[in-house]
């Protein structure tokens, strides 16, 4: 941690209109998606979303652990989401925070709606998700890279889910709020995470941290659905890429 | 959850395990309980790719009848005791067609022979449901008529439904499927066999004992000599054996249970032990078993698919052995192109030197 910390600059916007790190309004982060990174696991996804690095493995259908969580009529979908010790400035420590069981419950809900877990009763459907580095719009990322680890196990979707934060800052709503901006406003930004269906036009997670009109909330939401299907062009094009063959020698 | 476990310092696939015991194969079928030796060249899957002729060339089984996406109709057999493989030269009548598996009717694309199918991705939209089009496996169709995939896979036209075949899956015991299992646990009345499933087999001897009642056998070698008044015990296979069984009921509320009475079935010991994705078994049999029998004349390997992914071979050359096993492992991962057959010919005669 440096003994200074970082100052933020005076203004969010630069004269000709772009963000800090010269993005438009509209414009993610570079987002990279890798699928198939852990060997061990049924499914796994690594996602690089701007400064973020957050991987996900996914195990099952499996047998459930403890037995007494197991549902006779349906499948459950367990998400454990963590931050390595090192992921954030001052170092974080390892127990599982309110907040980790909050994101870990948020990303689940935002998954089952594409699965069938009925088809799978009496099992258990695990995906751990870490994050290696945090910066900000974490919580997305996860979506994103749990929605690819579940695809990358071979059990039924119907669709992917794609996640992407939507947010307004000086009045000006932008999309993917990144951990800079977040920090900037005061009390925090006004932040919405949202995870998409892109093809189902649903959205299956939505949280809102401040406060907006109605019209602002509309906005926001067809800006983030426009977000929504950029993140999905880039997971379905790394599924794509690792079952070509050319990338079979893994 | 696989059934072998992984043994990192090994050079070798750690999908492939030796089976334990050299012991001759038809050790296990001493008993009055078999009708026959294990000596099937290829089995299990056989026969529902019997009556595949009229099907398209390079596609996977799938049956036409599915609009859902319930699991397990890939193999959409029925219970057969079907043994026409089991003798090592059967050959089918139409021997000409057997190895256009995979070029097939496509004749313009022969000469791109590695050529892929397009990938799809859960929720793509791979179709319209209209007048020749419907819904099939691996797909849903949703209020606007559209047809969007539920795996990550490749798109096939079966007559009028559109199938999404996918990359991988887990298998789920269907009744009637013969499987490859290990013993992992056992107590007085039961055993408790990993099928590389979600769930626990079960396999009781006293379930065999009634399969073998309803065949006709004898309730009991030892009644009349004072001995034990069933052979319901567990005496028979020890944790860590490895046997072929079949499912013989499964439904959502209970363990998968098995039998190891009838053909092909029982313990089997020696030969290597390796896995295939399920999804991709069907391209490992092949059109009418096409490529298996390929494998099997090139190598001269036993080959035993079981319906969970299983494959076991026994050959007497280890040479041989390990090239089947990289034929397999070549298999699975090209199992979406065109060609396929051809290549995997050229690739055994290869690694073969001939």
């Amino acid at each position: 941690m440096p003994l200074l910390p970082e100052s933020l600059p005076e203004t969010i916007f630069k004269d000709d209109g772009t963000r800090l790190d010269g993005r438009k309004f509209n414009e993610l982060r570079d987002l990279h998606i890798e699928v198939g990174v852990l060997k061990n696991a049924d499914g796994s996804a690594l996602v690089c979303h701007g400064k973020n690095r957050i991987i996900a493995g996914a195990y099952g259908p499996r047998e459930v652990h403890p037995r007494h969580l197991a549902k006779s009529d349906t499948g459950i979908l367990q998400i454990s989401y963590r931050m390595a010790t090192f992921s954030v400035g001052e170092r974080k420590s390892p127990v599982p925070g309110r907040r980790e069981k909050e994101i870990s419950m948020v990303v689940g809900k935002a998954i089952e709606p594409v699965l069938f877990l009925e088809q799978y009763p009496n099992t258990t459907i695990d995906v751990f998700i870490t994050v290696l580095t945090a910066d900000g719009g974490t919580r997305c990322a996860s979506v994103t890279a749990a929605a690819c680890a579940i695809a990358d196990m071979g059990i039924p979707m119907k669709d992917l889910v794609a996640g992407v934060a939507v947010g307004k800052i000086a009045n000006r709503i932008i999309l993917d709020v990144s951990d800079k901006e977040d920090k900037w406003e005061k009390g925090g930004a006004t932040d919405m995470p949202v995870a998409v269906m892109v093809n189902q036009k649903q959205y299956s997670l939505l949280q809102l941290d401040g406060s907006i009109t109605v019209e602002q909330f509309e906005e926001m939401l067809d800006l983030v659905f426009e977000g929504g299907k950029l993140v999905y062009e880039k997971q379905k094009e790394a599924l794509r890429r690792k079952y070509s063959t050319e990338d079979v020698g893994r | 959850m696989s059934i072998l476990h992984e043994n990192k310092d090994s050079p070798r696939d750690s999908r492939e395990n030796h089976v334990r015991g050299s012991g001759s194969l038809a050790d296990h079928a001493s008993g009055d309980r078999h009708d026959k030796e294990l000596d099937a060249g290829i089995l299990a899957m056989e026969s529902e790719y019997d009556d595949a002729d009229e099907e398209e060339p390079g596609d996977f089984e799938d049956d036409d009848d599915e609009d859902d996406f319930e699991e397990g109709d890939l193999d959409e057999g029925d219970d057969e005791e079907d043994d026409d493989y089991d003798d090592d030269g059967a050959e089918p009548a139409n021997t000409d067609d057997d190895f256009d598996y995979g070029d097939g009717d496509d004749d313009e694309d022969d000469d791109d022979e590695s050529r892929e199918r397009d990938i799809v991705v859960p929720g793509q939209v791979v179709g319209k449901v209209d007048a020749d089009t419907q819904s099939g496996y691996g797909t849903l169709a949703n209020k606007d008529n559209d047809i969007i995939s539920l795996y990550i896979g490749f798109t096939q036209k079966r007559g009028k439904y559109l199938n999404v075949i996918p990359f991988k899956g887990c298998y789920l015991p269907h009744v009637g499927h013969k499987v490859i299992g290990k013993i992992v646990d056992k107590n007085v009345v039961l055993y408790k066999l990993d099928i590389n499933s979600p769930y626990m087999a079960i396999l009781k001897p006293s379930d065999n004992d009634r399969v073998s009642r309803s065949q006709g056998g004898r309730r009991s070698r030892y009644k009349k000599k004072g001995g034990p008044r069933s052979r319901s015990t567990t005496d028979e296979f020890d944790l860590g054996d490895i046997v072929i069984a079949k499912v013989l009921k499964f439904d959502r509320t209970t363990e998968p249970s098995l039998t190891t009475v009838g053909p092909d079935l029982g313990q089997i010991k020696g030969g290597f032990l390796t896995e295939i994705e399920v999804p991709k078994i069907p391209r490992l049999i092949g059109k009418s078993g096409s490529m298996i029998k390929l494998l099997n004349k090139l190598t001269s390997c036993k080959i035993f698919v079981a319906q969970n992914g299983m494959v076991w071979i026994k050959g007497s050359d280890p040479k041989k052995e390990r090239v089947l096993i990289k034929a397999i492992r070549k298999i699975e991962q090209e199992a979406h192109t065109f060609g396929l057959t051809d290549r995997v010919k050229e690739f055994i005669d290869e690694q073969l030197g001939n």
